[in-house]
């Protein structure tokens, strides 16, 4: 027999309570499954939208990085941009949030005909607008489908009419959520003449990208130039989604370590006189920790496992409402995974520490007393 | 020449600082190999007198030697006793979730390193011996009291204890049973050589073993016959 052997007998000992801890962790570490996987397919999404249009930089306002829907630069600035050496093309865009019918916050995006991002669109049913000045707009089609409206309708935009000129297919949520429109209606939509928001770039080498980027950031002051993984990591959404992960795993951690505490105190004081004996049979101190230990380890552990599966289940269910279809793509990996079990298993140990102290310390002819 | 085992020079125990005095100074020299047992009324520190020399706890004063090692000089108590001593206790004390094989195996866990099958075998052995072949998978719960109580006799032996300590090992099972208990002890003593020491209410146990150690008030007030408890 092998201790491991003695520390699952423990546990069946009070199947209900072993049980109701398990489900315990289980449920908070399902929550931190579930929320992270969403958030981690939010930004690999965003993310794979920026690879997507095919630039190397994005230039922003200095600052603006965070949020540059509401940090806006002059148009004019394109035409410094293009005399920098080693670059293929500079294409400017606008993003802002406006109403759509009934909905308050769409993005919507304004593209410039001829410029990377549109090309890159990959339209299932339409085509792009014909000229820049036109009411036109192209819908993502979760938007469309969600709007219940096709190419030839049309849909309120800020209280303006647009044509529906073709819908959209990305393989991310954002942009299938969103409308494009031409960037220069955008700015007459929005009241914001003659300004953009971001600026792609496309480089002739992308290797260069270091030195173009420190040269466009010398030679013109107050814009940040960003690369992909830049443009993602200082997204305002993005960090806020990765906080809120760590907020809500810190507060798993914290309760599931008391309720493990909790159940591990209990099962101490009740095996006080069988500590005891274990003791005067000759088991040190050490054993006596150790036995708790994984008794409280196998418990977060078991917790975690089933808490993968039931925050894979919630967010299976999530997507199973109208509403929330296609907008929610959960992206599991293997890091998640190991976070969440690594959780587990902190969770166990912070519980476990006390109560598997607390029975070593017991004095073995007081516990063999003890009624 | 007898060697000496146990030696108990003017120990005393006192609990909840002094307040209850369970011993005040007990001389006492055991020898290896010698069944003794030890009597007297219910507080007169019998208990205490047993966990001393099974080193679960310390002497308050006065020195304790155990195979001519002074327990006050042993940092480690628990790998002293696991080594050394052996326990049986009136009230079996099994752990209630394992098989008889387990529990026999348990004292062997911190008494050095073995092969978790050689403890199994070892275990097995043992419960052979005290002639509980049929039992060796059953739970406690499926057990007489006999048969548990000889359970915790093939368990104190696990590690070849040089001492078993038994307290009131007979006080929970009827008198045929625990005369068969005490010829298992006396047969073990025998065979094995263990200094074998017993606490007891029972004359008739008394009775059976070589040596009775009179108790009174935390001290010892003499020695008895065991033949002159038969009458
Ligand atoms: N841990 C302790 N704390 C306080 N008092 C104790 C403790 N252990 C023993 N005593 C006291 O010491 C005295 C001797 O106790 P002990 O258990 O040794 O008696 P005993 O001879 O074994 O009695 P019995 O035959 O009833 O088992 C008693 O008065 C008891 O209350
Ligand atoms: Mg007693």
């Amino acid at each position: 027999m092998v201790l491991v052997q003695i520390v699952w007998k423990n546990l069946l000992r009070r199947k209900i309570r072993s049980v109701l801890t398990v489900v315990g962790i289980a449920v908070g570490i399902g929550a931190v499954v579930s929320l992270v996987s969403i958030t981690d397919g939010f930004v690999h999404g965003w993310k794979n939208m920026i690879k997507g249009h095919g630039v190397d930089l994005t230039i922003v306002k200095a600052g603006g990085e965070a949020n540059f829907v509401l940090n806006t630069l002059d148009e004019s600035l394109g035409d410094q941009l293009r005399q920098i050496k080693g670059l293929d093309s500079v294409t400017e865009t606008m993003v802002d949030i406006a109403t759509v019918e009934d909905k308050p916050s769409i993005m919507i995006f304004g593209y410039t005909l001829g410029g990377d991002y549109i090309n890159r669109l990959k339209i299932v049913n339409g085509g792009l607008f014909t000229s820049k000045d036109k009411d036109e707009i192209i819908l993502g089609s979760v938007l469309a489908k969600s709007l219940k409206v096709t190419v030839g309708d049309e849909v309120e935009v800020e209280r303006e009419l647009f044509t529906v000129v073709g819908i959209c297919e990305s393989s991310n949520i954002l942009e299938n959520g969103a409308g494009i429109v031409s960037l220069q209606r955008l700015q007459k939509l929005m009241n914001r003449p003659g300004k953009v928001t971001t600026f792609g770039i496309r480089l002739q080498n992308p290797s260069q990208l270091p030195e173009i980027k420190k040269e466009i950031e010398t030679r013109l002051p107050n814009i940040s130039a960003l690369s992909s993984q830049e443009f993602v990591d200082e997204n305002e959404g993005v960090k806020m989604a990765q906080a809120l992960s760590w907020g809500i795993s810190l507060i798993v951690l914290l309760v599931g370590a008391i309720a493990t505490m909790n159940t591990m105190f209990m099962s101490v004081f009740e095996r006080t006189r069988e500590i005891g004996i274990l003791r005067a049979l000759g088991w040190r101190k050490g054993r006596i920790i150790n036995m708790i230990m994984q008794e409280s380890i196998v418990l977060s552990l078991c917790g975690g496992v089933l808490g993968i599966f039931l925050g894979m289940g919630a967010v299976r269910m999530l997507n199973l409402f109208r509403q929330l279809r296609g907008l929610i793509q959960a992206e599991y990996t293997t890091f998640l995974f190991s976070e969440a079990i690594i959780l587990a298993l902190l969770l166990g140990i912070l519980g476990g520490l006390l109560p598997a102290w607390r029975g070593s310390r017991l004095p073995p002819v007081e516990a063999l007393r003890y009624e | 020449m007898a060697t000496p085992v146990v030696e108990l020079r003017n120990v005393t125990k006192s609990f909840i600082e002094g307040e209850v005095q369970a011993l005040r100074g007990v001389n006492l020299t055991i020898y290896k190999g010698e069944l003794m047992s030890i009597m007297g009324p219910s507080g007169c520190g019998k208990s205490t007198l047993l966990n001393l020399v099974g080193a679960l706890d310390r002497p308050t004063s006065g020195d304790l030697l155990i195979d001519g090692v002074n327990l006050n000089d042993v940092e480690n108590l628990d790998l002293f006793r696991s080594r050394k001593i052996g326990f049986i206790f009136q009230a079996f004390f099994l752990v209630p979730t394992l098989t008889a094989l387990e529990n026999v195996e348990i004292p062997m866990f911190d008494s050095g390193f073995v092969l978790p099958q050689e403890k199994t075998q070892k275990a097995r052995q043992l419960l052979i011996d005290v002639g509980l072949e049929k039992k060796i998978n059953q739970v406690p719960t499926r057990l007489s009291g006999g048969e548990k109580q000889r359970v915790a006799i093939a368990r104190s032996l696990a590690n070849d204890p040089a001492i078993i300590l038994a307290d009131e090992p007979t006080g929970n099972v009827d008198s045929k049973t625990s005369h068969m208990l005490i010829e298992l002890l006396r047969r073990i003593n025998q065979e094995k050589g263990a200094t074998l020491i017993v606490v007891t209410h029972d004359p008739l146990i008394a009775a059976a073993t070589d040596r009775v150690v009179q108790m009174l008030d935390g001290q010892i007030i003499g020695e008895k016959d065991p033949k002159s408890l038969l009458k």
